[in-house]
């Protein structure tokens, strides 16, 4: 039998968080600060409350799904949070996103349109999950790495296995690690910005941070 | 950077050209192609090609008979007793269950655990990146192998031609009326295609019956340039490709041949030119497979690396189906027929809508 060779650092190595936050449709918050809450706001009213308090200006905006607004809002506002020098590294930041809900709230607008006979580019096109990392990279100048994986409920495991992999593997040495959710009027979305760190990370861990993300196809 | 290896093989494909990879790779190698008048229409009523099976098949059963053709070639006692992962690749699974307002069974993980129980495996993960899903499983799969997270990991890929997925690539404008011709000057869209492949990555050379092959390793990159358009630059697939053959080690001229994305479209298939040019690759004989299987969205990376892993064991190679006067700007060394000729390397390429490219490249040891 014939083995490969594995490579030895993977449990010395750690994943440092440079920044996270949370949002769904009645809080926004990043790095343990609430942002913004929703006060009552019908779910599109906060989002469009929220794109003018949290100045996006992104016209693009407009045109997205409700995946890829929840996703764009909360990415936005860690990238921002970001040092110089982190967002030196922004370029070959890698992407990582997961979910539960994947594009079903597109996939229900676009089967009613072709039951109409009236199926639309702009609708159809968002009937793939990863068109939110595509956004993200747009926005942000990021030609990294790219993966959306599906699941019932957060899978933190997955997340911080492959984020160390891509670490390991030199193709990244950042990494944009997310929980994205959105179903009709309701969103769950945890995001961390991590980086490779060669010691053992005693802050906050990705399962704190991913404790908040919400499945909103099986809740 | 320098990877490891893993091991690939145990490959199958299901598609209307046959029940089993062998059947596949005989009838692609011969030229024939399962594309088809199809059984959707185009806004003036007629019948757009596709390949697709003479009746509807559940997606289940597609990917239950490919991945029982992949278990065949395993051991399976070796297989039982290491800790195996599973990986669906699919763009929308089983999406006709939306007409039936089933939310459930329309979502990819509920398909996943249904197929990941099949195979007894210990972990199921599901991708969904639009058209690199089966290269990016793939590199997924041999990445975590190589972290030592997993021994074995069966990676299995469907997508079938609905009524869903063809009125909005109709919607686009993107399919063509006659059947595909990837890089050819007349060529004028994309032909929609249903099947599943299924392929095995091991830390172990030993669970397959039949010699596995080696995965190099490989990497992804966004063009981040438009969410439904590629780059004018193909700067994602540049990117993507370079990062490959440094992670993997590899020179370009050691390469034999590449298994292009190559959908037919008119900006896909000029992207790859541009970038196969300005990473000085145009030289290196290049093949599309959509012409035989149609564009197979979820599955096309693992039907397609497939065939690519029949063609190392046989030494043989097939044509560019569709393909006959130059149609990109930079021309590409496009394999006009099948022949057989020693080979030991190849490329697999893949590019998908959100901007995402993908490539890896495998290599026969003994070759």
């Amino acid at each position: 039998m014939v083995d490969v060779t594995l490579p030895s650092l993977f449990n010395t190595m750690g994943i440092e968080i440079l920044t996270s936050g949370h949002f769904d449709e009645a809080e926004l918050s990043a790095n343990g600060e609430v942002l913004a809450t929703s006060q009552g706001q019908a779910s599109e009213d906060f989002l469009s409350f929220l794109y003018k308090e949290q100045s996006i200006n992104y016209p693009k905006f407009h045109k997205m799904d409700l995946l890829c607004k929840v996703g764009t809002v909360l990415s936005e506002l860690l990238i921002r949070d970001l040092s110089p020098d982190q967002k030196e590294q922004l370029e070959n930041m890698a992407i990582v996103l997961n979910s539960s809900t994947s594009s079903l709230h597109t996939d229900i607008a676009h089967q009613k349109t072709l039951e109409e006979d009236q199926s639309s580019p702009a609708i159809f096109v968002y009937t793939l999950p990863n068109i939110i990392i595509g956004e993200i990279c747009i926005k942000h100048k990021i030609y990294g790495e790219n993966m959306f994986l599906v699941s019932d409920e957060p899978d933190v495991e997955t997340l911080r296995d492959y984020t160390e992999s891509i670490f390991e593997s030199g193709k990244a040495e950042q990494c944009l690690v997310g929980w994205v959710d959105a179903l009709s009027d309701k969103w769950s979305v945890s995001i961390a910005i991590v980086k490779r760190t060669g010691k053992e990370h005693t802050g906050n861990s990705l399962e704190e941070i991913f404790s908040e993300a919400k499945s909103i196809l099986n809740n | 950077m320098g990877g490891s290896l893993t091991f690939i093989g145990a490959e199958n494909i299901v598609s209307p050209l046959g029940q089993t990879v062998e059947e596949n790779y005989a009838q692609v190698i011969a030229g024939r192609s399962g594309i088809s008048k199809g059984r959707y229409r185009d806004r003036d009523g007629n019948l757009m090609p596709a390949s697709t099976f003479p009746q509807e098949i559940p997606i289940q059963d597609l990917l239950k008979t490919c991945i029982e053709g992949t278990l065949s070639r395993v051991n399976q006692e070796e297989l039982n007793s290491a800790k195996s992962l599973f990986i669906l690749s699919t763009t929308k699974g089983d999406i006709v269950q939306l007409k039936k307002q089933n939310l459930k069974g329309a979502s990819l993980q509920h398909l996943a655990s249904e197929m990941g129980a099949l195979v007894g495996a210990d972990k199921i993960l599901t991708v969904s990146q639009a058209c690199i899903s089966g290269v990016l499983s793939l590199i997924l799969a041999h990445d975590l192998v190589l972290a030592g997270k997993y021994d074995q990991v069966l990676v299995a890929g469907s997508d079938l031609v609905s009524e869903f997925v063809h009125s909005g690539f109709l919607s686009l404008y993107a399919i063509s009326e006659r059947p595909c011709r990837p890089y050819d000057k007349n060529r004028s869209g994309v032909t929609l295609g249903e099947a599943a492949a299924s392929i095995m990555i091991s830390k172990s050379s030993s669970v397959f019956n039949v010699q596995p092959l080696e995965f190099l390793g490989g990497s992804s990159a966004n063009d981040s340039n438009h969410i439904s358009g590629p780059s004018r630059t193909g700067e994602g697939l540049f990117r993507c490709v370079d990062k490959t053959l440094n992670h993997c080690d590899v020179d370009r001229g050691d390469i034999d041949f590449i298994n292009s994305h190559g959908t037919a479209t008119s900006y896909n298939d000029e992207m790859e030119s541009i970038a196969f040019d300005r990473l000085e690759m145009t030289g290196i004989p290049l093949h599309s497979l959509k012409g035989y299987f149609g564009h197979t969205l979820g599955a096309a990376g693992l039907v397609e690396t497939a065939i690519s892993l029949q063609s190392l064991r046989t030494n043989s190679i097939p044509a560019n189906l569709g393909f006959s006067e130059t149609g990109t700007s930079k021309p590409l060394n496009i394999i006009t027929k099948s022949e057989g000729k020693p080979l030991k390397r190849f490329l697999k390429t893949a590019s998908g809508f959100g901007g995402c490219n993908a490539s890896f490249i495998v290599q026969h040891h003994g070759n």
